[in-house]
């Protein structure tokens, strides 16, 4: 549905031109440069035989009638009439390049992907506009953002209309990479100091970048380190152990932008996996505010980050962080200067709400409530109730239709309608088992139910009803089944958990409940759950469609799943103290921003919760 | 009628259509604070099955009210094959004797399906006067009738231990003799 596996056969950073270093490049890597495998530069005829080599003879110039994915880029550029002369030019691979923008058109080596597509129409508009002037690097990393949105399925009118640049004259090439270490060529005047802080961002790796370069680095009698223009660098890959992001390749893409390949993204990952928690703490401190994280993760391979993914413990590892880090940094805003005070300041709350309730269940005249009375109101409010969730019977006959018709018509139909309708989704039939009266005695209408340890959901009479109907109407709730709740975090680590936790502990006469009790699992109902249902509501927003007429029946099990993100927003600010409350879902915010496994629409529906849940003030202030 | 947004709310939570465990305790948790305050649900809860006649979640809902206004509404249920599974449970569960005697009545029906439905309906009625009622169902022609019967007079506690043996070894269908065999554990 988005990135597909393009990001393996292309890529750009973008960041040659202006930075002066520069990598071998070879096929399968990713990395955008004007050199080719050869070192040549690509001409813009494409091939260097200018058309007439049997090669390009055999493979003719196709002009396209209308430019690749013209649709959803032109509503995702807000540029309803958008078009662009394009061709499939064969000849262009053999330059090594993927497409060329040249002369207000496109040339592509192959059909592209719509990450290709988007990225050469906006170097089109960018040779178009008459805006602020840049450089091609400027230019590239322009265009990566826009092609990030388009694939994510957001709007990227915004950057079309602010950020339209010129790129200046001559084609942009789109070359893939490769994977030799990077190496910087001195021009005269260059210091080694500025080279460090050009590569690394610190001149404090100077020392790193001479003894990786013993013949080209020297010392004079006053200490200093000497380099000789046209001398050829060696780039150091990792200078510093406390964070491997301080890298000549991925450092570029994390602070300036750029179009990630998927081993660029994939090495990222496991870079940061290597040092301790405190340190990925400190990497994501360093850069989240730079806002390509997210970049980052949609480089991965589709799906990956998800439950049952490669990298969904790596990716869920990074984007808590990302959370945490961002929550902390608004609270400290509003004048919580680390968690600690976000945890007396809830648990200050929470002390006068139990204190003015315990007051109120006093007769009147008694004297103020007791410690152990206060307790005890936060002991009720998080209570559960006890009911049957069933009372009525299925009989064995029920059971066995249901289950037959489950598995020989409903999950079938279903998985087939699925492969054709969201092949992204790779939803096969062992995601689900049909499992009637287990669903049947956990209640009326449960459509699916998680079935762990297996990521897979049972389902039952509902879901058979909706797949008869349209197999549409039952896909946002498998999803959140199987793909949700296990993909965002299992009960008892989510940030909003460890808050209450932290702010518990400060309250006079509290007692954590026992792990596994009815009265912890109501704490973590209460203040952990919130988040990881949102998540796994808004996993459900890309497949919602709407009951017809027709099916009004079925009304009360397929619905919008946007008000109750809404309804979930509304209770953690509940839940917790107003600036508590405001730093957490600012935390949110930022983690289901870098989410690569959250659309454009969930994303909306996100904010919209945002802006109708909190005061204007509160909303700007998470929105920013 | 402007409806009371507690009650509103909490009937949304028990539609909660995914089943999490915590889902699940979300639903258990608003089913109980509903069936807590009755009074203040039943108009709500009628007005809104009287919309939606083919919710089961309401149907079901109206059933655990345990009162006599619902019975319209329960009937109306019981009589759609496409919510009677739990008109019944509602029916049996109701304080109002019509409700009762209109699950009686169905146990003369020609419908196996309906004689199902209503035994099912009264063993959700708790009460042990009406296992004169089912008992003879024990015996039915129909292997169905005779599993839920069976159903239900042991949650009634209806059958001796030497009936349950009987059943378990002489009924002919297997499922019926399972189920006597799994009541004598």
């Amino acid at each position: 549905m988005r990135r597909a596996s393009m990001a393996a056969a292309r890529g750009s950073a973008g960041t040659k031109a202006s930075s002066g270093h520069d990598r071998g490049v070879s096929a399968g890597g990713g990395r955008e440069t004007a050199t080719t495998p050869s070192g040549r530069r690509p001409s813009p005829s494409g091939c260097a035989c200018g058309g007439t080599c049997p090669r390009c003879a055999a493979n003719p110039v196709e002009p396209l009638a209308s430019f690749p994915h013209r649709g959803a880029i032109a509503s995702a550029f807000g540029i309803p009439n958008f078009d662009a002369p394009a061709t499939i030019d064969p000849s262009l691979s053999g330059t090594g390049a993927e497409a060329v923008t040249e002369n207000g058109g496109v040339r592509f080596a192959r059909q592209p992907v719509v990450e290709v597509a988007a990225h050469e129409a906006a170097h089109v508009l960018q040779m178009r506009g008459t805006g602020r002037r840049t450089d091609r690097g400027g230019a590239e990393r322009h265009a990566a953002s826009v092609a990030a949105r388009v694939i994510r399925g957001f709007g990227a009118s915004d950057l079309i209309g602010r950020g339209l640049v010129s790129a200046g004259p001559g084609p942009l090439f789109f070359v893939p990479a490769g994977s030799a270490r990077m190496t910087h060529t001195v021009v005269a005047g260059e210091t080694l100091a500025a080279i460090a802080v050009q590569v690394y961002g610190d001149a404090r790796y100077v020392g790193a970048i001479a003894r990786a370069n013993p013949r080209d680095v020297t010392v004079n009698a006053a200490g200093e380190h000497v380099i000789v223009p046209g001398a050829v660098l060696l780039l150091p890959d990792q200078p510093d152990a406390a964070d491997p992001w301080v890298n000549p390749e991925i450092r570029p893409l994390l602070v300036n932008g750029g179009t990630w390949t998927q081993p660029q993204a994939e090495a990222t990952l496991r870079a940061f996996m290597t040092v301790t928690r405190a340190r990925r703490d400190e990497m994501v401190a360093r850069y989240a505010g730079f806002n390509h994280l997210g970049d980052m993760l949609l480089a991965l391979p589709a799906n990956s980050t998800q439950a049952g993914g490669t990298f969904v413990t790596q990716a869920r590892d990074l984007l808590e962080r990302i959370q945490r880090v961002g929550a902390r940094a608004d609270a400290a805003s509003q004048g919580l200067a680390s968690e600690a005070e976000m945890a007396q300041a809830q648990a200050d709350e929470m002390i006068a709400r139990n204190t003015a309730a315990a007051a109120a269940a006093l007769p009147a005249g008694s004297a103020p409530p007791t410690p152990a009375e206060i307790a005890a109101q936060q002991a009720a409010q998080v209570a559960s109730g006890s009911i049957a969730p069933q009372t009525a019977t299925m009989t064995r006959a029920e059971e066995r239709t249901l289950n037959n018709t489950l598995n020989t018509v409903s999950i079938p139909a279903f998985v087939t309608w699925v492969a054709a309708n969201h092949p992204e989704l790779g939803l096969t039939a062992r995601h689900l088992r049909a499992e009637a009266r287990g669903i049947f005695e956990r209640g009326a209408g449960i459509v699916a139910m998680t079935d762990p340890p297996h990521l897979r959901a049972a389902v039952g009479d509902a879901f058979m009803q909706m797949v008869a109907a349209n197999p549409a109407y039952a896909l946002p709730t498998v999803v959140h089944e199987v793909w949700g709740h296990n993909t965002y975090e299992g009960m008892g680590t989510t940030y909003g958990l460890d808050l209450y936790d932290a702010s518990a502990r400060r309250m006079p006469g509290y007692v954590r409940p026992r792990a596994g009790s009815d009265a912890r699992v109501s704490e973590e109902d209460n203040y952990g759950y919130h988040e990881t249902e949102m998540y796994s509501l808004m996993r459900e927003v890309p497949y919602y469609v709407a009951n017809a007429p027709a099916d009004s029946a079925l009304d009360s099990m397929n619905y919008d799943p946007a008000p109750e993100i809404q309804n979930r927003m509304q209770l953690i600010k509940d839940a917790f103290e107003a600036r508590v409350a405001r730093a957490l879902v600012r935390g949110l915010y930022l983690r289901f921003q870098a989410d690569p496994t959250i659309n454009g629409a969930a994303f909306a529906a996100f904010t919209t919760a945002v802006v109708n849940v909190f005061p204007p003030a509160d909303a700007a202030a998470i929105l920013a | 009628m402007t409806l009371d947004p507690e009650v509103v709310r909490q009937i949304a939570a028990i539609h909660i259509r995914a089943g999490s465990p915590p889902d699940l305790r979300q639903r258990d948790r608003a089913l109980a604070w509903l069936v807590a305050h009755t009074d203040r649900v039943l108009p709500v809860a009628i007005a809104q099955a009287e919309a939606a006649p083919l919710d089961v979640v309401l149907v079901d809902l109206l059933g655990r009210l345990r009162r006599p206004e619902t019975t319209p509404l329960l009937q109306r249920a019981f009589a759609d094959p496409r919510t009677r599974t739990y008109g019944a449970a509602g029916l049996g569960q109701s304080p109002d004797p019509e409700a009762r005697e209109v699950l009686r009545r169905t146990l003369d029906s020609h419908d196996p399906d309906e004689v199902v439905a209503a035994l099912a309906g009264l063993a959700a009625s708790r009460d042990p006067a009406i296992c004169a009622d089912i008992t003879p169902k024990l015996t039915a022609t129909n292997a169905e009738v005779r599993w839920m019967a069976v159903e239900a007079a042991g949650r009634l506690g209806c059958l001796s231990r030497d009936v349950l043996e009987r059943i378990a070894r002489t009924d002919p269908d297997a499922d019926v003799r399972a189920l006597a065999t799994k009541r004598l554990q």
